[in-house]
């Protein structure tokens, strides 16, 4: 009985201000009324609360002067006054910044938007600059190819001569490639500070 | 005519574009809204730009406020978040002399309601403007507005139960400097 009745003066505690304000069901507040007959914790919570709500009520409220208030009344009407700022009127660009200053401006956007435009053009990025066995990149590849080409070239019988000029030709040729390719991702690298491609 | 029919016809005439019947319907709500925003800021001149902000804000948005709505509710949800804003953008304490040109700045406090207020008043107020802002906030937005604890859960965008723990802190603190006077 005593546990049942610290649950309920737990829960009061937090529904105090529910049920002051009047926002609890209707059988809520016929037990916590019952409650508060009987509970002497529960009435010191709710003379705390409303002790200070009484005093906080007596304070005198503040209030703007009479015709300061009309005064705000009027600008708040007026229709060139915008929210924002506490109060503000609209001002073109030419009142805020002035027509030379706007005009200057104007024209160094204007100017930037250009040179945007020619560099764009003119300067392919780096993606463009690259061959396009590079993008494709597949070193492993052409070593593979290089290394079935000398296995080819090592398994040639003696009479096969015309062969062997044909495989040790193409063998040269990737060889050739891979060190083409292998200069131009040194030099891209140096282009781009060293970073992985 | 009741209250609530002539808040209802001010409403009407106001979104129709009749400025007097803005002016009376905000005018019930000044006192309430002014102190609001007082005690979120901490500064007059900053409270009366608030103050300002929010005028306008329901003015221009009148016309997507939805009856069904209370109108105190919509009101302080405009000033609540106006005075969120201004707190995020750091501009309290910044620039507060749009008015000075055309008005006289009043002091912060009328020095009559000074005298009258106990010492425990005072104190409560200022400890109230020295609660923590989420506890400040709750305690302030249930004292002025007429948001329910789940609206403003739902304007504070967090959970019922954190908004009434913040209560809950705020009514301890409070309690105890009242204990201490």
């Amino acid at each position: 009985m005593k546990n049942k009745k610290k649950i309920i003066c737990e829960e009061f505690e937090k529904e105090v201000f529910l049920f002051q304000e009047g926002s609890l069901p209707k059988e809520r507040i016929e037990l916590i009324e019952y409650h508060l007959g009987i509970c002497q914790y529960c009435q010191t919570v709710f003379k705390d609360l409303t002790d200070v709500i009484d005093t906080y009520e007596s304070l005198p409220k503040d209030d703007v002067d009479e015709s300061r208030f009309n005064y705000m009344i009027s600008k708040s009407l007026s229709p060139d006054i915008l929210p924002g700022r506490y109060v503000q009127k609209r001002k073109s660009l030419v009142e805020m910044f002035g027509f030379y200053k706007l005009s200057f401006g104007g024209a160094a956007v204007v100017a930037a938007i250009i040179l945007i435009i020619i560099s764009f053009f003119s300067e392919p990025g780096i993606e463009n600059k690259i061959p396009y066995e590079l993008l494709d990149w597949n070193g492993d590849k052409i070593e593979n190819k290089i290394e079935q080409i000398e296995k080819q070239i090592i398994s040639l019988k003696s009479d096969e001569w015309d062969i062997y000029i044909v495989r040790k030709n193409e063998k040269e040729s990737w060889n050739a490639t891979l060190k083409n390719i292998r200069n131009q991702i040194d030099k891209l690298k140096k282009n781009t500070n060293n970073k992985e491609l | 005519m009741s209250e609530m029919i002539l808040e209802e016809q001010l409403i009407h005439d106001s979104k129709n574009g009749d400025s007097s019947a803005f002016g009376k319907l905000i005018s019930v709500y000044r006192k309430n809204l002014f102190t609001y925003l007082l005690r979120m800021c901490k500064e007059r001149m900053t409270a009366e730009d608030l103050l300002q902000e929010t005028l306008i804000k329901a003015w221009k948005g009148l016309k997507s406020y939805n009856e069904q709505q209370k109108f105190s509710s919509w009101l302080f949800t405009i000033a609540h978040n106006v005075s969120i804003d201004a707190i995020r953008t750091r501009r309290i304490r910044r620039e507060t002399a749009y008015l000075s040109d055309k008005m006289d700045v009043a002091s912060n406090y009328n020095p009559h309601s000074e005298l009258v207020m106990t010492e425990t008043r005072v104190s409560l107020q200022r400890e109230v403007e020295n609660l923590p802002a989420d506890q400040r906030q709750v305690f302030l937005l249930r004292q002025h507005s007429e948001l329910s604890f789940n609206e403003i859960a739902i304007l504070m965008n967090q959970p019922l139960n954190t908004v009434l723990s913040h209560m809950h802190y705020a009514i301890k603190k409070l309690r105890r400097c009242l204990n201490e006077e």
